[in-house]
């Protein structure tokens, strides 16, 4: 007769310091890149466009308008518009950033079998999701809505009077809720594809072929004056959908609407897809 | 049930289909501690109805129940579960101890106490000087160890080892297959899953054994040696006066033939192994009979298995 001996089931609650699951996995996806140097070069050269911005602030505080006319356009605004401006800007970071972390964080467990470890613990579809979308979230904050936030307490300093207010407080807050929606939208899209297959590579076409191939084919369209080029601008919609949000004009020729409800029925479509694909399945090789 | 009481893990006809394709038929299980082996051909439905016991796939009908809860609906109940996977496909850029923290620490193992579990569990499979290498460079065998250490990682008290000795050299094999036994002594619920039957033989004589989607047989093994009545069992004994010894045994029930081999051993075909063996004693003593030697021929693992499928 075996003795049962039940001196391990110390995993009641207990009030122990225990940390939810996704943020567990957000932080073991953001640990591994930021291991190596590359990814943190990356993450200095995306932070250049800021630095630059945060220089032209402070010069055309000092030397008055003649800096709008040397650079010219909302890029060099603090506006929300102009902080909309800088982090369309901003997609070639934004593009390797999240490729970066994303691309191999669903189809690397699924390589690895790491969908079987993961959910015979005590993690829901929701938890893992959560982590992951954390990761990319993370990445895509870091080149846009942090530097986006320095530069508004930087313009404020620069600047301080009572209209200038607004950069501390409505501003960071549009930001925060673009951030929000980009961020877990590109990111649900992103894991998406990387859980269709178990190739990191795949992932990455699929990607540069959404955020780059479909800016330059709307940018295409535009210069032979078709409009409707403009829809498959896959980055183009999240940041047109988000320019109410911003007090923007609308960035494509296409209603803000329109691409508002694209961008939501992209990620119903990602979520679908997410469902269905994170299931543990061993591969066996 | 299959297992020492009480029941820990049930499957209520319990099924599995891939479009028309049935992975797991109807199956209904109860088990208890102890380790049980999971026994199948390929293709059989073993890793189905394993994965399905283990609550990582939904089944297409019934439901499994851990404690009398169904697991699927419990995502809280896999704290009580460990499992080890087949594949040994692990993320090659972690470190074996970056491995394991994220394990212990997403089973809800309290935070201050991570390190020491880690560190206690690269002691126990003796993966301490690998524990900061990247698991690319593991072998096989270091593989298979971190596997399990992972299954143990929250001292679960139901365990499911799929394959668990693959890859790993005869001395750590022995080690593993003490140290599963040992989990069962303790009173936890192992569940092997295995198609060499010599190592689960060494875990365990409780099997459950898939063939063709269905469960064909569940139990003790020389229980269920005793229910194929269409194969007797063989007993060989051994002694000094065959001849004698096989007069006696030819006369009794349940024996179905006696064969003299030799000048001393006699071969006996029983329809009913267990109620010849617990009638023998007696019939020796009153006969005055000494025998050096008694052994089943056929009851092993391998043999009941072929039997039960006809392979």
């Amino acid at each position: 007769m075996p003795v049962h001996e039940r001196g391990y089931t110390h995993w009641n609650p207990s009030g122990a310091r225990v940390d939810p699951p996704w943020l567990v996995i957000a932080r073991r996806g953001l640990a591994a890149p930021m291991k190596r140097r590359w990814p943190l070069l990356l993450l200095f050269a995306a932070w250049v466009p800021a630095i630059v911005k945060g220089v032209i602030v402070f010069v055309r505080a000092k030397a008055g308008e003649l800096m709008d006319l040397a650079v010219g356009g909302d890029w060099t605004s603090i506006s929300p518009a102009g902080f909309l401006s800088f982090i369309e800007g901003q997609r070639f970071f934004v593009f390797l950033v999240t490729v970066i972390l994303g691309a191999a964080l669903v189809a690397a467990d699924r390589r690895e079998n790491g969908l079987s470890l993961y959910f015979s613990r005590p993690i829901s579809l929701l938890d893992y999701l959560g982590g992951k979308v954390l990761v990319v979230m993370a990445g895509y904050a870091a080149v846009t809505l942090a530097p986006s936030l320095l530069l508004c307490l930087f313009g404020y300093l620069v600047e301080p009077s009572a209209a200038s207010l607004d950069l501390l407080l409505l501003t960071p807050l549009r930001l925060l809720a673009m951030t929000a929606f980009v961020g877990a939208g590109l990111s649900l899209v992103l894991l998406a594809l990387s859980s269709m297959g178990t190739r990191t590579v795949l992932v990455v076409v699929w990607w540069a072929v959404l955020c780059l191939a479909g800016d330059a084919i709307g940018n295409i369209g535009d210069g032979i004056g078709l409009d409707s080029f403009q829809y498959v601008n896959f980055m183009g919609h999240w940041h047109n959908a988000v320019s109410l949000i911003m007090s923007s004009e609308a960035r494509l020729p296409v209603p803000p609407a329109v691409s508002l409800v694209l961008c939501l029925a992209l990620m119903a479509g990602a979520l679908l897809v997410l469902r269905n694909r994170i299931k543990p399945v061993e591969v066996v090789v | 049930m299959i297992g020492a009481a009480p029941v820990r893990l049930e499957a209520h006809e319990v099924g599995k289909w891939f479009g028309e394709v049935v992975a797991v038929g109807s199956c209904s299980l109860q088990v208890g501690s102890g380790v049980v082996g999971l026994l199948g051909q390929n293709g059989a439905g073993k890793t189905t109805l394993f994965k399905l016991l283990a609550g990582l796939i939904t089944p297409s009908r019934g439901e499994v129940m851990l404690d009398g809860l169904p697991l699927r609906d419990h995502v809280g109940l896999f704290r009580r579960v460990g499992f080890c996977p087949e594949s040994d496909a692990l993320p090659g850029w972690l470190t074996g101890r970056e491995f394991l923290r994220m394990l212990v620490r997403l089973s809800g193992v309290d935070g201050a106490k991570v390190t020491g579990r880690v560190d206690d569990l690269l002691e126990r499979f003796s993966l301490t000087d690998a524990a900061n290498r990247r698991l690319g460079g593991y072998s096989k065998g270091m593989r298979q160890k971190l596997k399990l250490a992972q299954a143990l990682a929250h001292d679960p008290d139901v365990l499911f080892m799929d394959e668990p000795l693959n890859g790993m050299d005869p001395v750590s094999r022995h080690h593993a297959i003490g140290a599963i036994r040992q989990l069962g002594e303790e009173g936890r619920t192992v569940l092997v899953s295995s198609h060499i039957l010599p190592e689960v033989e060494e875990m365990t004589r409780r099997i459950i054994l898939i063939h063709r989607s269905k469960v064909l047989a569940e139990g003790d093994v020389t229980e269920i040696r005793d229910l194929i009545p269409e194969h007797p069992t063989v007993v060989a004994l051994r002694c000094t006066n065959p001849r004698r010894l096989a007069a006696l045994l030819v006369q009794q029930d349940h024996v179905m033939g006696v064969e003299c081999e030799g000048d001393d051993r006699v071969v006996v075909r029983t329809e009913h192994a267990l109620a010849f063996y617990r009638a023998l004693p007696g019939w020796l003593l009153d006969a005055g009979l000494p025998v050096d030697e008694i052994h089943t021929v056929d009851d092993d693992l391998a043999s009941v298995f072929n039997y039960l499928t006809g392979d």
